[in-house]
């Protein structure tokens, strides 16, 4: 049983550490440039939206967020069958 | 099931999975195309519960009866799931910036509290969906197998 729990453990720590990583890579990299912020003469903040990153890094964190969502499942399906 | 209701749910499942992987990662979609795809998510949400109607009809009636537990914490799990992406829609349609503004109703964008509430509540969307695909599970790759024409390896 323990080497069963072992082995649950194991996959689960893979495939979450898999999915999970790369949508937080992914998001980290898709955030692109800072914030600016232009102080008008009338003393009124512009704020200009934060621009998109790479399309390779926006297209990992779906992936990842995807992977993740199945992941979890794929986990929580071998958690139900495990008789512990 | 019939085989075309079968197809019907599952493209209809597997399009609401990537419309919420999508609706999480905000920088992947851009928000204008956020807001849109998540106002358009409603229609299939509805359609999703109208096909399990059954099923929802059936587990309520049983609900104050002693039945199996399985049931019971299936549909709570479910009930979970429902009331989470009710309220990341609400405050996601508090805090928009394009739909709100395009259906004439004044945006909150800078209100954080409601921001804080949005992504908290989709955080748990994320974790209710997971366990609504991992207790349909089987359901579900059999589903995949008839419609993506996959063999299982066993003649």
């Amino acid at each position: 049983m323990l080497r069963q729990l072992a082995r649950f453990l194991i996959l689960a720590s893979v495939i979450t550490a898999l999915t999970f990583g790369a949508y937080c890579v992914g998001e980290a990299f898709s955030a692109g440039p800072p914030l600016r912020i232009r102080n008008r003469p009338s003393g009124v903040r512009l704020y200009r939206r934060r621009p998109r990153g790479p399309q390779l890094a926006r297209t990992t964190s779906f992936a990842g967020e995807v992977g993740l969502i199945v992941g979890l499942a794929f986990i929580g399906r071998k958690f139900l069958k495990l008789r512990l | 099931m019939k085989p075309q209701r079968i197809s019907v749910v599952f493209w209809l499942d597997a399009a609401l999975l990537l419309a919420f992987s999508a609706l999480e990662t905000v920088p992947f979609t851009g928000l204008a195309i956020h807001e849109w795809l998540a106002a358009g998510l409603i229609v299939l949400v509805l359609c999703h519960m109208l096909l399990s109607w059954t099923w929802i009809a059936a587990s309520s009636k049983r609900l104050p009866s002693r039945g199996p537990a399985r049931t019971k914490l299936n549909y709570f799990l479910n009930f979970a799931l429902l009331l989470s992406v009710v309220t990341t829609m609400l405050s996601g349609f508090v805090v928009s910036e394009v739909v709100a503004r395009a259906l004439g109703f004044q945006s909150q964008a800078g209100n954080n509290h409601w921001r804080l509430i949005h992504n908290q509540a989709s955080n748990f969307v994320v974790v209710f969906a997971a366990v609504h695909l991992a207790i349909n599970w089987d359901w579900s790759i059999a589903a995949a197998k008839k419609c993506l024409n996959l063999r299982t390896g066993q003649s």
